[in-house]
């Protein structure tokens, strides 16, 4: 009995082996849901961050409820500067009662300035902090980063949630992709570019959150934003065209749109003349949403000519994204990565170096294979 | 004064309890002054003087023990018509004039004592040496009615009363075998308690009778009131909170649980029969369980045992995640909880410890109080805990939706001795969620999961046959296999006749399926 009761005193021990006592109330914690980090002047950093108001949300037996009272909402955008990221943190953190929480951030917002000279140390820290989440949603802004935290989209009771439902539908970028693709030799980063919009053009009073392009990068550094038509080729090289409309020239300015119900990308590598070519086959298959000429799709004759369009058009889309990012030197697809894989000593031996050097001039076939599968009904064709 | 009366009260009790052990002499006012004096101050104690013929006689009974329409018809009457002339021995009373079914003769004195304590009567005869007890039990009992603790759907209606030799009976008609066995014990130096020990002979094995008979035989109290008593003193591990062996009041779970070699203890005075030895499991069975279609017990059985896991945990882990973890919770309930707690003047502990407290204090109050004021209970509670509370801003609405479930999940367990230990067992996890988040909750679960397996009843793994592992047993615990299918019973406890149904049985139905299909 006596060594009984020694060894449940030595194994009661154990328990307080962990050493740390780190027991905090959910009300003593003020809860990031979104960040944005921007760069202000030569080596400072600015970091916002967005923190949802408890007691404006609305719980039992608060006396808030039912939305924010002034333009605010329930939530919270909080902003420090600092040398670097931690200390802007830690200069949020002067001015609040409670403690700062990264456990919950979802979106990580960096400003398009600080993208340009290279998103390395936004990154980083971000790594370091053992609170943060890796499967945070990445994105560049257009302007500073705090303006699109205190966009107040109304769908959403945070811009920050806005912008990860979002996320989650376009390319799907996350920090932990985004170191990935930082680490992989012929591949680069590609990340979702928002900007702060309102209803209409004109309506531009910066509360709704668009993500409308993407931000190309080479290594750390962002190039260049894609317009309307590259942008749709990043979804299609990324594999992204499920559920998504697109639309293509029909006939005479008048266009067809189909929703895509099925896509998929492959890639073949081979040498000619001594120089790597690929072809790309993109296949892709839809259902009719919208027929402004008014076409008999079922007629086989039209059916092929339309294919051919929406063929051309997703080609061009391809190509113009592709074009553009190899000329200023970016793999974004990440065919050196696919030679890496597939053809490691080739790429060792041959490529390694010169990569940057080919990839300007680097030969791709496009080959689009798509077809419509299901036409819907027609109310007017008929009174032709 | 009073104390020194009731001392010699005892002594001259003592004193006759000396001569009890006397044979009955032929001298009937000799043998009657000493049982007056044993059964002095004894008012319901009825002797009754008869002149049976020219002899003179007494019958002695209990006043309310006795069906006394049986006694007047077939005994008294009989004695004063038949007996005329012919002269008295034991041999024609009992088989020519006594006309009643369960006759015995006795020859000493304290028999006749202990068989007037057992609602028997004895009848004592001028001249005779020996005393005659017939059976004519009665008197007002409980009859059988359905079973207050074990209600169910689908099942006999019938469960078992206070009186052991109804509870037999009930067994015998649904085991109608001579390998039924029934063994009959008295514990209790004064309350004289009768105790069965039933098994089915050849299925139960013999070592198991033993042990349960050798551990019976140690007790030594002055009273059973109740079979809880039989069952602490003759469980393995006294200091645990799991029961170790099973209580039910219906007689089919216990004729169930003797087919499977199991042995049942029926206690005279409760109509909680004991069964052992007991597994883990047994206590998430229902009778139930057996009698409705196999999918949805199967599903349930299944529920059950998840349920139980959030009446252990769940209180705990919410502590935890609450006040360690909120990384854990997904966003938008986190902000929901902190959204409900921010007018909260406590704690996470505290609050939960505040919900738990009072959600027992109803818990008790509805059992104990009377079924009418039980209800009002009810209605209190759910508008104070459920309305008042959380708007007061005492607790949080998500604190009472926690400790609600914990409520609801721990209802779910079939036996009450089972649902207790769990109940009590969350207290000590709410504490190690509070003091060392997840690890600490983890860690509670583990000493019990530990505690379980290393319990034994009767020498049956407790956790068994999940620990030691038994595939082949494990059919009817988290499942419950259709009844032709169950060809065996369970191999720990049955060590000969282990296949309960012909092959046959099992074959057609299998054979029918194929053919169907």
């Amino acid at each position: 009995m006596k060594k009984h009761g020694l060894i449940l005193i030595l194994m009661s021990q154990i328990l307080f082996l962990t050493g740390c006592w780190d027991r905090t109330e959910i009300n003593d914690l003020a809860f990031v849901i979104a960040s944005g980090v921007d760069k202000v002047g030569q080596d400072r950093y600015r970091v916002a961050v967005q923190i949802p108001l408890p007691s404006s949300l609305g719980g039992a037996g608060s006396s808030g409820g039912g939305g924010g009272t002034s333009g605010e909402g329930p939530v919270a955008v909080l902003v420090g500067t600092g040398d670097n990221i931690r200390q802007s943190i830690e200069d949020i953190q002067a001015r609040l009662s409670r403690n700062i929480f990264f456990g919950h951030r979802r979106v990580y917002i960096i400003g398009e300035d600080l993208a340009r000279q290279g998103i390395k140390e936004a990154l980083n820290s971000t790594f370091i902090h053992p609170q943060s989440r890796l499967s945070t949603f990445l994105v560049i802004s257009k302007g500073e980063a705090y303006e699109m935290l205190k966009a107040q989209p109304r769908m959403e009771q945070f811009a920050g949630e806005a912008i990860r439902e979002m996320s989650k539908t376009t390319i799907n970028m996350k920090i932990k992709d985004a170191f990935q693709d930082f680490d992989r030799p012929g591949k680069e980063i590609i990340l979702p570019y928002i900007e702060a919009t309102g209803t209409t053009e004109k309506e531009k009073d910066g509360k709704e959150i668009l993500m409308g392009s993407y931000a190309i990068f080479k290594n750390d550094k962002m190039l260049f934003t894609t317009n309307k038509s590259e942008s749709q080729g990043v979804m299609w090289l990324n594999d992204r065209m499920n559920k998504k409309s697109f639309t293509f020239n029909g006939l005479k300015n008048k266009e067809i749109t189909v929703q895509i119900i099925d896509s998929s990308v492959k890639t073949r590598y081979r040498l000619k003349d001594g120089k790597p070519t690929f072809d790309l086959s993109i296949r892709a298959s839809g259902n009719l949403l919208d027929n402004e000429p008014d076409l008999r799709i079922e007629d086989p004759k039209t059916y092929n000519l339309m294919i051919k369009n929406m063929e051309a058009m997703v080609k061009k889309n391809v190509k113009t994204v592709l074009d553009h990012a190899h000329s200023e030197g970016a793999d974004i697809f990440g065919f050196g990565w696919y030679v890496y894989r597939n053809h490691y000593h080739e790429w060792k031996n041959n490529w390694k170096d010169k990569w940057d050097t080919i990839l300007p001039e680097l030969k791709v076939n496009i080959h689009v294979d798509a077809d419509i599968q299901r036409t819907t009904n027609s109310g007017t064709i008929e009174r032709k | 004064m009073k104390t020194f009366k009731k001392f010699k009260r005892l002594n001259s009790n003592a004193m006759a309890i000396d001569e009890t052990h006397k044979e009955i002499s032929t001298d009937l006012t000799e043998n009657i002054r000493i049982l007056k004096e044993l059964f002095k101050d004894c008012s319901d104690i009825v002797f009754r003087p008869i002149i049976a013929g020219k002899a003179h006689a007494y019958v002695l009974f209990v006043d309310g023990f006795i069906d006394s329409q049986s006694v007047e018809l077939h005994g008294i009457r009989q004695l004063l018509e038949e007996v005329e002339k012919e002269r008295l021995s034991v041999d024609l009373l009992m088989e020519r004039v006594l006309s009643l079914s369960s006759v015995n003769e006795i020859t000493k004195l304290d028999d006749v004592v202990s068989n007037v304590l057992k609602a028997n009567t004895v009848l004592l005869v001028e001249g005779l040496n020996k005393g005659i007890v017939f059976d004519a039990k009665g008197g007002d009992r409980r009859t059988v009615s359905e079973p207050q603790t074990e209600s169910a759907v689908r099942g006999p209606r019938e469960g078992f009363t206070e009186r052991l030799r109804v509870n037999t009976a009930l067994i015998r008609s649904r085991v109608r075998s001579n390998r039924l066995k029934i063994l009959s014990k008295d514990i209790g130096e004064e309350t004289q308690t009768g105790i069965a020990i039933l098994y089915v002979e050849g299925i139960a094995a013999p070592e198991l009778v033993e042990e349960v008979i050798s551990r019976l035989d140690k007790i030594k109290i002055d009273g059973i009131l109740e079979s809880g008593y039989i069952e602490e003193f003759i469980e393995d591990s006294a200091w645990s909170l799991f029961p170790q062996i099973q209580n039910t009041e219906r007689p089919d779970t216990v004729a169930a649980n003797l087919l499977e070699g199991r042995v049942a203890i029926i206690v005279d005075g409760t109509p909680f029969v004991l069964i052992m030895p007991a597994t883990f499991w047994q206590f998430f069975q229902a009778s139930e369980d057996y009698y409705g279609r196999f999918q949805i017990y199967i599903f349930l059985r299944i529920l059950r045992l998840v349920f139980v896991f959030i009446a252990l945990t769940l209180p705990g882990l919410y502590v935890a995640v609450t006040t360690y973890h909120q990384e854990m919770i997904p966003t938008s309930l986190l902000l929901s909880i902190a959204a409900s707690r921010e007018s909260i003047p406590f704690p996470m502990f505290v609050e939960v410890l505040i919900m738990e407290l009072s959600f027992e204090a109803l818990r008790e109050a509805g059992i104990r109080l009377p079924q009418v004021i039980g209800q009002a209970v009810g209605i209190l509670g759910a508008l104070v805990i459920g309305q008042a509370a959380v708007e007061a801003g005492i607790v949080s609405a998500p604190t009472v939706i926690v400790i609600s479930l914990t409520g609801i999940t721990s209802f779910t367990i079939p036996r009450f001795n089972m649902s207790i230990a769990f109940r009590l067992l969350r207290f000590p996890l709410i504490f190690l969620g509070a003091m060392f988040g997840l690890y600490g909750v983890v860690l509670g679960v583990l000493t019990v999961l530990t505690h379980l397996c290393k319990l034994r009843s009767f020498g049956i793994p407790y956790f068994w046959p999940l620990a030691p592992l038994s595939v082949k047993s494990l059919k009817d615990v988290f499942l419950r296999v259709p009844w032709w299918a169950m060809d065996r019973r369970p191999e720990q406890l049955v060590k000969e006749d282990i296949i309960r149904q012909s092959k046959e049985t099992s074959a057609a139905k299998l054979s029918e399926e194929g053919s169907s299909s």
